[in-house]
């Protein structure tokens, strides 16, 4: 019994030994004590479907009154004529209207024909004004603040678009021509007091789908719950295609929100949640992936050595070590969920889940055979990198959905995730002991990130006069003396990287076709445009390829450091050695450089502030933040151990985060394209560039310091 | 005129609070086959990397070709090969794009030696690194090592791992790489049977610092074993200094000296009319009874 509890202490101390473990075990237990001991607040976030806008959504005045906005920007108002000047009126998707005066005229709007949305603000829509909004081809949401509507305008706006949010008086005047609104499949109601006969009313719309009941000038975390006698309950029940209805039921918002569900088959969403509620989901998840992080990082070094398969009865006792850290930590999450009264089975399986999908993609990276690994893996990676795409992409009726499930409405189908993830996790961890064979047989890492066959032979000279591979990489060529100028050199050391840039380009492109698919898709089903406007869509799109950009390099690098030692004795002095391995790493952050400059050119697009913009952000992003990114990764050049590495990569990106939360608060009061947002912009690119350059200079000095050995 | 090819002047290495190297003094003259002994933890590796640069001295000089080791220029690093103790690689590339890689950084690679020597020490060229035996990836650091001909090569306990035709074919390597060339070799082995074979001269590292270092022969002919076999009890006739161990047994003695002068042991033959029996010890027994006197307590020795 003693020996056994002293083999037991002894498993726990190499994991209190390793600095990286203990790194990740801090980061853990922060985010634990965030998740169980930060003090509430009353915030709230609104969460209930309204008319969605593509692209950016485009302010245009009936007319400019002389009123110089708060830092003297003249272009705070504007007119559809200024803003078709600086806009090219194809790329206007999505328009709000504001009217100034009472006998403004109403801009013509067949000026822009592509609008899929369009908010009209105090607008009182006249018969010609509905004609014209009828003539826009393209238009699937509207959404109308005014209450004067021309007879059968509602009837008509009802066959033409699909999403509609306007003001209950509205409705109620014009009650007679619900049925007739056939396309529409969302409604959001703004109200101040229903008529009781407008939501039998509401429900004979034909295809609705989602419904939001929104009082008008409703305070945060308020109760004004909306009173519905049981025969419209009734009504709503029975409708044929109604699915969802978002309301105030009355409860606190800090209060479980689906406790009644008087109207089950339909679905009563609350009109909003705590946000502490929100954020402690997403924090769960990366403490659950710390956690695993941490646990498997163990597992794979103590797994690895070959007392593993010598010494008898040596991995059982590692393993339930590794389950025990790993169950105590996932209770503490699972409990510290309990205090934002989400279900805790529910809750159960948020915590398994992660664990789950991280074991199971383990699993996959043990699979030897070449056909599955070929077609598994890359499915994989892109589903990796297009999730949050597809995630940003998601109606709010889906995140609706899943806080109905976290909030125990499927008790059935938390208790089968959880037992999924459960068995998954069992079989990972049963599995993990076949990674000592693996390794010490086979392989020299995972069999997933071992070498290609193609990858080790280097071409002869016969094999390299494939043009279009010289064409993708320039280095594609038989190995020769390069000690010519300093980009030969650096060429020649990045050829001994195991990261090939032909394979991360068909990466790239086989992640960016993936993005792009679904738009691709909408444009040829929907008309939609090819070249997607949604800022938020192309920055998920793009952070992928960058994400991906800055973190392969620190990978190849460390791996290489290993045989730096011999390496640094090759026939250069120390100065132009530091020189070019220092190139060699910023030239492997080609992708990032890509990447911005691909997201610089979406921007040209609808940049406010035109060229000036443009410049601005040519300095900060396409040169000050690459540059960083690469002062930041050369931490794997410089220092040795990896949790130095890690800490410093980490501080330094910590840095950079409140370095763009100050920037954002300045930001936040500058109207978009003027000329204090436009001199903020320059101010901080050349901070940023400054800093960058600084930082560069600081790790190359660093650098000449290394001791190799 | 010098013609030092190393030399190290009161050379210093700490690694935090603990010293490792405490004052080298060396000096290795082109053409010299040094053998670096020492026990485990005595600074053989920490003390070559110094000499290349891969490690700051915390005080003191340590130069390579008349170049301050942390700064060598790429000309001296052109004349010198390396072997690591870990011999790390691209363990993704076959034997031949190593051997290709590695050429490519140098001037004069002699491809055709390099693929003599990977014939001849049976390495297939289409091996990956990463799947080689630890004794093949020995193999073929060596063979990256001489590839360009260097005027001085440091091995870092290159032979640990070869199997014994392989040491065999890297001593005749190493003989033919001085014998032709003329060129100077810095290595450290506990294989004292190889030094044997190809060393000319010696250093003893002892806690960080020179315990001895000259000509291999010269000291075979310093430390010697001697059995006395007298008439009466030796152990109170026999205080000879420079004994590093002895043994007594009534009538019989058995010393190890280590500076054996034959005249003085004659007259002293005479004297307590004994049979004095002079043996010649190997370099290992020499390094065995040297570091047991390292590592024994002053009154164990007799001086």
């Amino acid at each position: 019994m003693r020996n056994t509890t002293h083999r037991y202490s002894l498993i726990l101390k190499t994991y209190e030994r390793r600095p990286w473990v203990l790194l990740l075990g801090l980061l853990f237990l922060i985010c634990f004590a965030n998740l169980a001991f930060m003090p509430r607040t009353n915030r709230f976030s609104d969460l209930y479907p309204e008319p969605e806008h593509t692209g950016k959504l485009h302010f245009v005045h009936t007319s400019v009154e002389n009123i110089q906005a708060e830092r003297g920007s003249p272009d705070r108002q504007q007119t559809l004529d200024d803003l078709l000047s600086k806009t090219k009126a194809s790329s206007i998707r999505s328009l709000c209207v504001l009217r100034m005066q009472d006998d403004d005229p109403f801009p013509d709007l067949s000026q822009v024909p592509n609008l899929s949305y369009l908010k009209l603000s105090g607008i009182d829509l006249t018969e010609e004004i509905v004609t014209q909004i009828l003539q826009l081809p393209k238009l699937k949401s509207l959404e109308l603040t005014g209450q004067v509507l021309s007879a059968h305008a509602l009837e008509r706006f009802g066959q033409k678009v699909t999403a509609l949010q306007l003001r209950s008086q509205s409705l109620e005047k014009y009650i007679n021509e619900l049925p007739k609104m056939s396309a529409v499949r969302l409604l959001t109601v703004e109200y101040e007091a229903l008529s009781p006969e407008l939501i039998p009313a509401i429900a004979t719309i034909p295809n609705l789908e989602q419904l939001a009941f929104v009082p008008r000038d409703r305070q945060q975390g308020s109760v004004n719950p909306l009173d519905l006698p049981p025969s419209v309950q009734a009504t709503l029940r029975t409708h044929p295609t109604l699915k969802a209805i978002y309301a105030d039921w009355g409860n606190l918002p800090d209060e479980n929100p689906f406790e009644n569900q008087p109207l089950l088959p339909l679905r009563t969403f609350p009109l909003q949640y705590s946000s502490e509620t929100i954020s402690s989901l997403g924090g769960a998840v990366f403490a659950i992936c710390v956690l695993m992080g941490l646990i498997l990082s163990q597992l794979w070094v103590q797994f690895v050595v070959p007392a593993a398969s010598v010494v008898p009865g040596y991995l059982r006792p590692h393993r339930r070590v590794a389950i025990a850290l790993l169950g105590l930590g996932s209770l503490l999450i699972w409990l510290s969920l309990w205090r934002y009264e989400l279900d805790l089975l529910a809750g159960l399986s948020l915590v398994l889940v992660p664990c789950g999908l991280i074991s199971l993609y383990v699993l996959i990276c043990m699979i030897e055979n070449r056909v599955l690994k070929n077609w598994i893996v890359p499915v994989l990676v892109v589903a990796c990198f297009t999730t949050p795409v597809i995630l940003i992409q998601l109606p709010i009726g889906a995140k609706s959905g899943f806080l109905w499930y976290m909030y125990g409405q499927f008790p059935s189908l938390a208790i089968t995730v959880s037992l999924l993830s459960l068995a998954i996790l069992a079989f990972g961890f049963r599995q993990l002991p076949l990674l000592n064979n693996r390794v010490n047989e086979k392989f020299s890492s995972l069999p997933l990130l071992s070498w290609s066959s193609t990858q080790c032979q280097w071409p002869d000279e016969k094999q390299c006069n494939t043009w279009l591979m010289r064409l993708l990489d320039r280095r594609y060529g038989p190995l020769a003396y390069r000690s010519r100028t300093t980009l030969q050199m650096v060429s020649l050391w990045r050829i001994g990287n195991l990261l090939r840039p032909i394979y991360i380009l068909v990466l790239m492109v086989f992640v960016m076709l993936f993005s792009l698919l679904p738009p691709i898709v909408m444009h040829f089903i929907a008309g939609e445009p090819l070249v997607p406007v949604n800022s938020e869509f192309l920055g998920g799109i793009f952070a992928g390829p960058i994400s991906m950009g800055f973190l392969l390099p620190i990978f190849g690098w460390w791996q290489r450091g290993r045989s730096l030692e011999s390496e640094s004795l090759k026939p250069l002095s120390r100065v132009s050695l530091c020189k070019q391995l220092y190139l060699s790493l910023a030239f492997d952050h080609w992708i990032v450089w890509i990447s911005m400059f691909g997201f610089l050119g979406h921007r040209t697009t609808e940049a406010p502030g035109g060229w000036v913009e443009l410049g601005g952000l040519l300095i900060l992003l396409g040169i000050a933040a690459p540059l960083w990114i690469i002062g930041v990764s050369s931490c794997v050049l410089i220092f040795k151990r990896a949790w130095v590495v890690l800490a410093n990569m980490i501080g330094l990106y910590a840095l950079t985060a409140i370095g763009i939360g100050i920037a954002y608060a300045f930001g936040t009061s500058a109207v978009p394209g003027s000329l204090f947002d436009m001199q903020l912009l320059y101010l901080v690119a050349i901070l940023a560039l400054v800093a960058a350059i600084a930082l560069n200079l600081i790790m190359y000095r660093a650098l000449l310091k290394r001791e190799w050995g | 005129m010098n013609s030092a090819i190393i030399e190290t002047h009161a050379l210093k290495k700490q690694f935090d609070r603990k010293s490792v190297l405490s004052g080298i003094d060396l000096s290795i003259e082109a053409g010299q086959v040094v053998g670096l002994l020492g026990t485990n933890g005595s600074g053989k590796t920490t003390f070559i990397k110094c000499l290349l640069g891969l490690l700051h001295p915390t005080s003191g000089t340590s130069a390579v070709f008349g170049e301050t080791s942390w700064d060598l220029s790429a000309s001296a690093k052109s004349r010198l090969g390396y072997v690591s103790q870990e011999f790390a690689m691209l363990p993704w590339m076959s034997v031949r794009s190593m051997t290709d890689y590695t050429g490519a950084f140098y001037e004069n690679w002699d491809k055709s030696y390099v693929d003599l020597l990977i014939k001849e020490w049976n390495l297939d060229e289409k091996s990956r690194v990463g799947t080689l035996s630890v004794g093949q990836r020995q193999k073929l650091a060596v063979i990256l090592a001489l590839g360009h001909h260097p005027e001085l090569l440091i091995l870092d306990e290159p032979v640990a791992s070869l199997d014994p035709i392989a040491r065999r074919q890297f001593l005749k390597s190493l003989i033919e790489f001085t014998e032709e060339e003329e060129n100077t070799i810095l290595f450290s082995t506990h294989i004292t049977s190889d030094l044997e074979r190809v060393a000319s001269h010696v250093v003893f590292l002892e806690e960080g610092t020179v315990g001895f270092n000259e000509e291999l022969d010269e000291l075979k002919d310093r430390v010697k074993r001697v059995r006395i076999s007298g008439v009466q009890n030796l152990r109170e006739k026999l205080n000879i200094p420079g004994t590093i161990r002895a043994e007594y047994h009534e009538t019989h003695a058995l010393l190890t000296v280590k500076e054996f002068q034959a005249p003085q042991w004659d007259s002293l033959a005479a004297e307590i009319n004994a049979v004095i029996t002079v043996e010649d010890l190997n370099l290992e027994e020499i390094f065995l009874e040297l570091s047991e006197v390292s590592s024994a307590s002053p009154q164990q020795v007799i001086a």
